[in-house]
């Protein structure tokens, strides 16, 4: 078939690429101003203690502190979803790295060294370390004023008197039929401790407060509208006086996708009438300070008739949210209204909830839950293969869900809302060369194992999630793209050049993209997470282009005598479609078409258009029902391993997926992105895990002992797309950001199952958990 | 002696620099606040590699150097690399996506390269591996510098 | 960042290194040798250590040698572990050095800094404790030598002031058949749960490891069992009784699975050792 585009599919070249690789991009702690002060945290030694005592005498003694910040200073909760968290803590800590007092200084190291100076005396509390300890009646609550705290979006159930922070509840079908036509059923229970995002870049703000009271703020975030949002409801600031700046962004896989640092910057800056103030993150705050990713403990039953066909789900998602629930209450819903993955089931029912622990808290992970319930729900499709004597990628063919059939939350599917996961599956089968063999045995002992996993994922956006953007025109007739999405190293700017590019029909190096976000100048945006900016932003550059075609078109009609309808935008130029030859360009037209008389009509060419997303509903508290997110992403993955008996060793030596993009904008672009999510999720899989003491302390806050998947030890990675459009998708395009990552766990933990012969349940699969396991020891 | 801060030269991408430092500064800061930002704090443990620059050619961690070390000594970092090779490959290869660890890496495949311009794959893995990328999956940084070793790019000007 | 205040030095003699060591003792102070730094730089950020002073051995000749001379191996001990590896020509010290930490980081990391690591690994003494090397220690009396075995662990053997100035080994050695296996938790950068390193010499098994203790161990008992031992599971079954102290049980790994992992690797030893010999 022809190609009908001349942008859109291409492998276009990143934008910023040449800025990167020279070195030249500034991030946020890159600039270095005259008369910054600098602040450092004094952080909690315990993970939950009451606080009897800050003495802050010894800190002041160090020259260059300008101020000394305690929660007294600022005795009131935040939080995106349930204000439950003090900037600084009150009272009591919750978890070990809490921040409690903050220092301003002239010098970071004296601001270090002040902060060390504090002195806090704690009366130690016991400490819950797991979600099913504070599920357990008599459990210690660790937020004894939890029925006061503000709900601040819909759909947050908390139970006062508990440490539940969300209950989610999923109930469709009759699911006690569901267990009546059900010939075999496989339970089991799964868990992984809090892992972290770990980006390159530790979370760094600035804020100044200005004498008319504007608020300056530069922080890294992938969300400087949300950081305006929030500043502005916590510390009653009118939002127009809140500006946010936003730099390169040194990776963020959605940990900056909340709001932390900036509170206490803008305190620190409060306290000192105002100053330019500087908070930057050490890689061991980064860590256990700020917010880390989730842990869980879920147990699942799932039922089937004798041929394989899923019957009844019953899923128990416990979260370890953390000391606090941030977005975290959003990650255990989302988990619940997408638990049974792309499969087709009548009865189901499910209650996620997001626990209280003494843990560090935990935030939006790239793939917002969905990583998470994929691990359960693939381990939970393999044991039943194995139980009904099945090939695992039969059992999941048998039962993929597709249009006609209804989600958990009752969302009708059609030809458009999903992609196509058989398509996903059958590729992927393929590609990991499935039929050649599941389980071979090498010559020196080792043992060969495939395991895949099929995934979908719809985005958890609130139901008036939006985006914008503004065009305007050079006198060259270039163009300039200002839209609020961050560039995280997602390549996202250079996705939306290209709708922009595609749209005019104009040269890519004719379209200036401000990478940077400045919320005083860039139109609204939510936030850049859930995969949903080149759905969100795409529209509203589509939107945005149309506008400015509309108004080029009328100007041009001035021009050429003409009806705009005569005439056709393309290559620079305003031309009549049936001769091109008679064209003016756009650098004519685009400040004001000037006549050979000198007289001028039409002005600036300025094309805005936004877009936002429709129809969604908060679900029912008692049974789920509501529509979640526009759409769903679909996929499918595999993993091969060669594993060493001897020692419970193994590699990964390929990583295959397979995902419906709708349509893929940048192939190339598109492709790394798999492979860093790829990379993502197998390292968290296999190795990413926080180690806490009895005491709650976290012992690996450091890239040393806080392992990742390194260079060397990477597998040969796979990288497939099917296109089934999304409708309403940018030129028919789905979001794909986070999906690399979700299945990789499944994958990888099926195929390890598989060769040490052991039914592995546990993250991360380390050699000794294969070891313990069977041995029979987990 | 006593510990107030000293004066310290150093040669830093070709210019001879003078310096106050605190004697318990490291070299990262040092250059930060220099306006030399090139090399990025990732973890400031000697973990991340993302602060790599090249003392006398050699790969070093700057958040591993005591300033009162360098002097006397001929640094090198990201900004001074004139020699845009190593930068054009990483960016034919797509071998970066949020670029915080680019010019570590960089430094340390320009080094790799004069030392080993011919580097077979366990030494180039051996060098890439001291430095930690979150976002790229790594398989774009290995055909980056892959690409440099098959196109003899350092061999015929430098051995 | 460290954020207290230190003085730094860097003396051209031993001589010099001693009376600044002296001098801030004198004053009741606390000084340290440095010769990496690495440790100290990652120690002092989180004020594990708060030296007075930082007294750099980097810059005394001799300090970087690492040369074959007069039937010996000589190295200083502020060779670089990368330096070490390319230039002692020894085998096996190249293979275990190369298992320490990144290649960058072995560009800062010394021979000294490893062997007086506060860190239990100290992975590169394994080699020098299998070729019974000497170690030449600096005193205020002058230089002295000793034999590996009565000054390493250093941290229970070298008294204030002393420092190790240079290691050397019989030239001879190098090249005898050597084992090396590291165990880790999983990347293969990360500390040891246990690495050990073997060598064949004159119709002797020497068996030295890492990461199972408090301290890398040389063990000479276990090495005499094998070679006496009819059935090499005789031997395993005893194995924590060559031990001095308890089997490390942390969060790199559990003592039970530090301790199959050893016997693993003993018995893989045993066998080629049998299978050679
Ligand atoms: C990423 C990473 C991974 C690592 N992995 C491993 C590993 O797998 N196995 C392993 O064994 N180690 C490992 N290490 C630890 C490393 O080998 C030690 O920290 C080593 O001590 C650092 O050497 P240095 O020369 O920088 O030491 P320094 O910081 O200079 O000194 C360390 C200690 O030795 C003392 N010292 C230094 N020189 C002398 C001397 N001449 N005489 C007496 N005392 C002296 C110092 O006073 C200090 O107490 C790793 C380190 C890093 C950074
Ligand atoms: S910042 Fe220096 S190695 Fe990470
Ligand atoms: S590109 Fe982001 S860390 Fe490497």
């Amino acid at each position: 078939m022809k190609q009908p585009f001349t942008y859109i599919g291409k492998d276009i070249k990143r934008i910023d690429l040449a800025e990167k690789a020279q070195g030249k991009v500034r991030y946020t702690d890159d600039t270095n101003i005259a008369g910054m002060l600098h602040a450092k945290l004094h952080t909690s030694t315990e993970a939950h203690a009451n606080i009897t005592e800050i003495d802050i005498s010894k800190a002041w003694e160090i020259a260059g502190v300008h101020a000394i910040i305690t929660g007294e200073d600022f005795p009131f909760p935040v939080g995106p979803m349930l204000a439950d968290r003090p900037p600084l803590a009150i009272e009591k800590t919750r978890y070990y790295g809490e921040p409690i007092a903050i220092v301003v200084a002239d010098t970071e190291q004296q601001a270090k060294r002040a902060a060390e100076q504090i002195q806090v005396t704690y009366e130690p509390l016991p400490i819950i370390q797991s979600p099913r300890e504070a599920m357990k009646k008599d459990a210690i609550t660790i937020h004894e004023n939890l029925g006061s705290y503000k709900v601040q979006v819909e759909g947050v159930h908390a139970v006062p008197g508990t440490n539940i922070a969300n209950h989610t509840k999923i109930r469709k079908g009759d699911i006690e039929q569901g267990w009546q036509q059900s010939e075999v059923m496989v339970e089991s229970s799964f868990s992984f401790s809090p892992a972290d995002h770990a980006a390159l870049e530790p979370r760094v703000a600035r804020v100044e407060i200005l004498p008319n009271g504007k608020v300056m703020v530069t922080t890294s975030t992938q969300g400087p509208f949300y950081v305006k949002k929030l500043l502005s409801e916590f510390f009653q600031i009118d939002a127009g006086n809140i500006m946010v700046h936003t730099p390169f962004v040194g990776g963020a896989f959605g940990g900056k996708g909340t709001v932390q640092l900036e509170f206490l910057a803008y305190l620190a800056s409060r306290a000192t009438g105002g100053k330019l103030v500087r908070i930057a993150n050490s890689r061991e705050e980064d860590m256990v300070t700020s917010p880390v990713h989730i842990g869980l403990e879920a147990t699942v039953k799932l039922g089937a008739r004798s041929d394989g066909t899923l019957t009844a789900a019953h899923y128990e998602f416990l979260f370890d949210g953390g000391a606090y629930s941030d977005m975290g209450a959003g990650m255990s819903k989302a988990a619940a209204v997408d638990c049974t993955g792309p499969y087709k089931l009548e009865h189901v029912s499910c209650d996620s909830y997001c626990m209280y622990t003494n843990h560090p808290y935990a935030t939006s992970f790239r793939g917002f839950g969905h990583p998470e319930l994929t691990f359960v729900m693939e381990r939970m499709m393999d044991l039943l293969a194995k139980k009904l004597n099945l090939d695992p990628i039969q059992l999941r063919l048998n039962n993929l869900i597709k249009p006609g059939d209804t989600t958990p939350t009752q969302v009708h599917l059609n030809a458009s809302n999903i992609g196509d996961v058989r398509a996903c599956l059958q590729q992927v089968k393929k590609s990991i060369q499935w039929d050649e063999g599941q389980r071979t045995k090498t010559t020196d002992g080792k043992i060969r194992t495939k395991g895949v996993a099929a995934f979908w994922k719809t985005s958890s956006t609130p139901s008036n999630a939006t985006a914008g953007v503004l065009l305007t025109f050079n006198t060259d007739g270039s163009v300039n793209l200002n839209c609020a999405a961050v560039e995280i190293g997602q390549g996202t700017k250079t996705v939306l050049a290209q709708i922009l590019a595609e749209k005019l029909q104009l040269d890519m190096n004719k379209i200036h993209v401000t990478i940077e976000v400045n919320t005083m100048y860039d139109p609204h945006q939510w936030k850049t997470v859930a995969s949903s900016t080149t759905y969100l932003a795409g529209r509203a550059v589509i939107a945005a282009a149309d506008d400015a075609i509309r108004q080029l078109l009328q100007i041009g009609s001035v021009a050429l005598k003409c009806l705009p309808d005569d005439l056709a935008v393309g290559n620079g130029r305003i031309y009549l479609r049936d001769s091109p030859e008679y064209f003016i360009p756009i650098k004519d037209v685009a400040t004001g078409y000037k006549y050979p008389n000198g007289n001028t009509v039409g002005g600036l060419i300025i094309g805005k258009g936004s877009h936002v997303v429709r129809h969604l509903t908060p679900i029912d508290p008692e049974t789920g029902f509501g529509k979640p997110g526009p759409q769903w992403t679909v996929g499918a993955q595999a993993v091969e391993v060669e594993y060493d008996p001897t020692d419970c060793t193994y590699r990964i030596l390929q990583a295959a997926t397979a995902l419906d993009a709708g349509k893929v904008i940048n192939p190339i672009a598109a492709r790394s992105q798999m492979r860093g999510g790829m990379y993502l999720g197998l390292s968290w899989a296999s190795r990413e895990t926080f180690v806490f003491d009895d005491q709650g302390k976290v012992l690996n806050p450091q890239f040393r002992t806080y392992d990742t998947l390194r260079l060397s030890e990477i597998p040969t990675y796979k990288v497939d797309f099917i296109e089934t459009p999304l409708i309403d998708g940018p030129y028919g395009a789905r979001g794909i950001g986070e999906y690399g990552v979700i299945g990789m766990a499944g994958a990888l933990a099926n195929s390890l199952s598989h060769a040490a012969d052991a039914e592995l349940t546990e993250l991360p699969l380390i050699p000794e958990l294969i070891w313990k396991t069977i041995k029979g020891e987990v | 002696m006593n510990h107030l801060p000293q004066t310290i030269q150093v040669q830093i991408n070709g210019q001879v620099k003078t310096l106050m430092v605190r004697q318990a500064e490291l070299f990262l800061d040092t250059l930060r606040n220099a306006g030399l930002t090139g090399a990025k704090p990732g973890c400031k443990n000697g973990d991340c590699g993302s602060c790599t620059i090249l003392v006398d050619h050699i790969p070093i961690q700057a958040c591993q150097l005591f300033s009162m070390e360098v002097m006397d000594k001929n640094i090198m970092t990201i900004e001074g690399l004139i020699d845009q090779t190593v930068q054009k490959a990483f960016e034919e290869k797509w071998a970066l996506q949020c670029g915080y660890c680019t010019p570590g890496y960089i430094l340390n495949a320009y080094a790799l390269l004069q030392h080993h311009p011919n580097a077979d794959e366990e030494t180039m893995k051996q060098w890439l591996d001291s430095n930690i990328c979150r976002c790229t999956g790594y398989q774009e940084i290995i055909d980056a510098v892959t690409l440099l070793i098959d196109r003899n790019e350092y061999h015929e000007h430098h051995s | 960042m460290i954020s207290f205040d230190l003085q730094y030095f860097q003396p051209n003699t031993i001589e010099d290194a001693i009376n600044i060591y002296e001098q801030f003792i004198s004053e009741n102070k606390k000084p340290i040798y440095a010769s990496g730094g690495t440790e100290i730089i990652s120690r002092a950020r989180r004020n594990e250590v708060q030296p007075d002073a930082i007294i750099d051995l980097k810059n005394i000749p001799g300090f970087h040698k690492c040369e074959h001379k007069a039937g010996k191996l000589q190295i200083g001990s502020a060779v670089t572990l990368n330096h070490a590896a390319t230039h002692s020509n020894f085998p096996l010290l190249k293979t275990v050095i190369q298992s320490i930490a990144t290649q960058t980081a072995r560009n800062k990391i010394t021979i000294g800094g490893n062997l007086a690591s506060s860190l239990p690994y100290r992975e590169a003494v394994l080699p020098l404790l299998l070729t019974d090397s000497t170690i030449v220690l600096a005193t205020p009396k002058g230089a002295i030598t000793k034999n590996i075995h009565d000054v390493f662990p250093f941290n229970e053997h070298l008294k204030e002031l002393e420092l190790m100035m240079e290691v050397h080994l019989d030239s001879k050695l190098i090249k005898h058949p050597h084992f090396w296996i590291k165990k880790t938790k999983q990347s293969q950068i990360n500390y040891p749960i246990v690495s050990v390193a073997a060598m064949h010499i004159d119709n002797e098994i020497r068996i030295a490891t890492s990461g199972l203790t408090a301290n890398p161990l040389r063990m000479k008992q276990l090495e005499k069992d094998i070679l006496q031992a009819v059935e090499i599971e005789d031997c395993l079954d005893q194995i924590e009784s060559y031990l001095p102290s308890p089997i490390i049980d942390d969060m790199i790994a559990q003592s039970d699975y530090r301790l199959f992992l050893f016997k693993q690797i003993i018995k893989d030893i045993a066998i080629n050792w049998k299978g050679a010999s």
